[in-house]
């Protein structure tokens, strides 16, 4: 059986051109081509949010450098005054009082390890705590947390005994609904076998502080 | 050997001209091209088998790249059209495989 040959022919440039025009297509679009509608809505969308968020943040920026360069010279002290007290607060090197929240942890057993420790703290600057101290020990970015090697839990490398108080100035509400999420430190401490009871309260005073030079 | 110089051929246009894929057909072009393969394939195998019909390959290498395309394009409509095509893919590949195996037979007798 003789194939016809032009047929044979015919078929045979088209697949040398389709691959050709396949290969050069896919070549040609880059990154997104092979993304479905739905993943570039939501790339796009996300994009979207961000060209919003650095546009009210440039909108912010403007509008502070026209209040310093029309302002007084006051004005510009003030506003300096206040980023200094953000930072002072954050640092932990002055006092601060203010709304927020008292935690009592009770740990007889010493069950209280410091992974817990580090995440009770995280729990409490995620809901917006200002300062937190603990048992009189100011927190900060450089704080850490250990166990002794009698088991007792320490901050800064002192140590911690049970009862143990927590103070957190920030919104009090916030503050104290974050610490009761289901599966949160509350239930974790719980789970250890100590106490935990968290009091909302209008105003406290940490007046612990830390030297920046730790 | 005309199907060589065919396929020579259809390559030398397809540099020469660089075409641009028309938008509502990129999706659909690189699975034409592996069932198109498919069929060539298969035609190579029933040509070793002595069973080839040119009337037989035109028109499952038609049907091959016509199926696929629609298979690919219902999926999209259906809103799966990322898995049909990795499933169409699969299928293809695993009977260009199969051919393969019948092609290697006869020419390596293994």
């Amino acid at each position: 059986m003789i194939p016809h040959k032009l047929t044979i022919a015919v078929v045979a440039a088209a697949l040398g051109f389709m691959t050709i025009t396949a290969m050069r297509g896919s070549q040609d679009d880059g990154l997104f081509a092979n993304a479905r509608e739905a993943d570039l809505v939501v790339l796009l969308d996300s994009l979207t949010q961000r060209l919003a968020r650095l546009q009210s943040e440039q909108a912010d920026l403007v509008a502070a450098r026209q209040d310093i360069l029309a302002g007084s010279d006051a004005e510009a002290l003030a506003r300096t005054r206040e980023q200094l007290e953000a930072i002072q607060v954050v640092n932990g090197t002055i006092p601060v009082e203010g709304p927020g929240v008292v935690i009592k942890i009770l740990d007889p057993s010493r069950q209280l390890t410091y992974d817990v420790a580090v995440s009770l703290v995280q729990e409490l600057r995620d809901a917006g705590a200002e300062a937190i101290e603990i048992n009189g020990i100011r927190v900060n970015g450089r704080s850490y947390f250990g166990n002794s090697k009698t088991g007792k839990l320490t901050v800064n490398r002192r140590t911690i005994s049970s009862p143990i108080t927590v103070k957190a100035i920030g919104a009090s509400k916030t503050l104290g609904v974050a610490l009761q999420i289901p599966g949160g430190v509350a239930d974790t401490v719980a789970s250890l076998g100590a106490r935990f009871k968290v009091t909302e309260v209008e105003r406290t005073i940490i007046s612990a502080t830390t030297s920046v030079a730790q | 050997m005309v199907a060589v110089f065919g396929l020579f051929f259809g390559v030398l246009l397809g540099i020469a001209f660089q075409p641009d894929v028309p938008l509502w057909m990129q999706p659909y072009l690189p699975i034409a091209v592996v069932a198109a393969l498919d069929a060539v394939f298969g035609a190579l195998r029933a040509l070793l088998d002595g069973i080839f019909d040119d009337r037989v390959f035109l028109v499952s290498f038609v049907s091959n790249v016509v199926v696929a395309a629609f298979i690919v394009f219902l999926g999209d409509q259906l809103g799966v059209g990322a898995q049909m095509s990795t499933g169409v893919v699969v299928v293809l590949a695993a009977r260009i495989f199969a051919n393969l195996a019948g092609i290697r037979r006869h020419l390596l007798k293994a």
